[in-house]
């Protein structure tokens, strides 16, 4: 239970996420900063993970499955485990392509097929869409 | 319909989508899958994002090299279990 808590900074403030009451379990009585929500990503977890190990050559790989908890009033208990897989990539590239194939893999080990965005007609599958949706150039980095 | 994570570059973050299989294949159902394919109206549901992190987000983490992070539920995907190891109410 201890590696599912952190700090509310980590879990909101930290990835610019901004906490609006309705997604993290938090604790009422937390016994330090480190034990204030439940997380409800796995990502803050990793990305410590890497700051610890600073010293490590280059690139860092690293990954974690295991248990996210959101807040779900519907239920008597108020809170819903989801089991979440996360990885990051750490090095003097970004390495989109190195996640991204990641995905791919996982997928292919879960027998998903990867269909394309705009195939409505496909039974099942899974396919990735830009996030910041209608520009589809690559911006300029300035 | 798309939200934007600020965690990510801007551009260069993606969301995962997944079309879960349809429960059986009948007659019925596959008319309904082509109407829905017609007409765009298929529910897919988001499990996940991946993208380069934020650079604000590696500050905060005390990271001077560049990340790319990938996340997404495996809840879709698991097999049927005992109930007593389950969610489920």
């Amino acid at each position: 239970m201890f590696a599912l808590q952190c700090s509310h900074e980590e879990n909101f403030e930290f990835l610019n996420h901004k906490d609006d009451g309705t997604t993290a379990v938090k604790i009422a009585n937390p016994k330090s900063l480190e034990f204030q929500v439940v997380r409800t990503s796995l990502i803050p977890g990793l990305l410590k993970t890497i700051r610890e190990n600073r010293s490590h050559p280059l690139p860092i790989k690293i990954f974690e499955t295991s248990d996210v908890v959101f807040k779900d009033l519907s239920r008597e208990r108020q809170a819903r485990n989801v089991r979440h897989a996360a990885a990051v990539w750490c090095n003097k590239t970004a390495g989109f392509e190195v996640v991204h194939g990641m995905l791919d893999r996982a997928m292919k080990m879960l027998e998903v097929p990867r269909i394309g965005s705009e195939d409505f007609q496909a039974g099942t599958g899974y396919y990735i869409k830009e996030s910041s949706g209608a520009c589809s150039t690559i911006p300029s980095l300035g | 319909m798309h939200s934007k994570d600020p965690a990510f570059f801007p551009g260069r973050a993606a969301t995962i989508y997944y079309r879960a299989p349809p429960p059986k294949q009948t007659a019925i159902s596959v008319i309904k899958n082509d109407i829905q394919a017609v007409f765009h109206t298929k529910k897919d549901t988001q499990i996940g994002t991946l993208g380069i992190l934020h650079p604000s987000v590696l500050e905060k983490f005390e990271i001077s090299y560049p990340c790319s992070a990938l996340e997404f539920s495996l809840e879709p995907f698991k097999k049927q279990m005992q109930k007593i190891w389950t969610n489920e109410d």
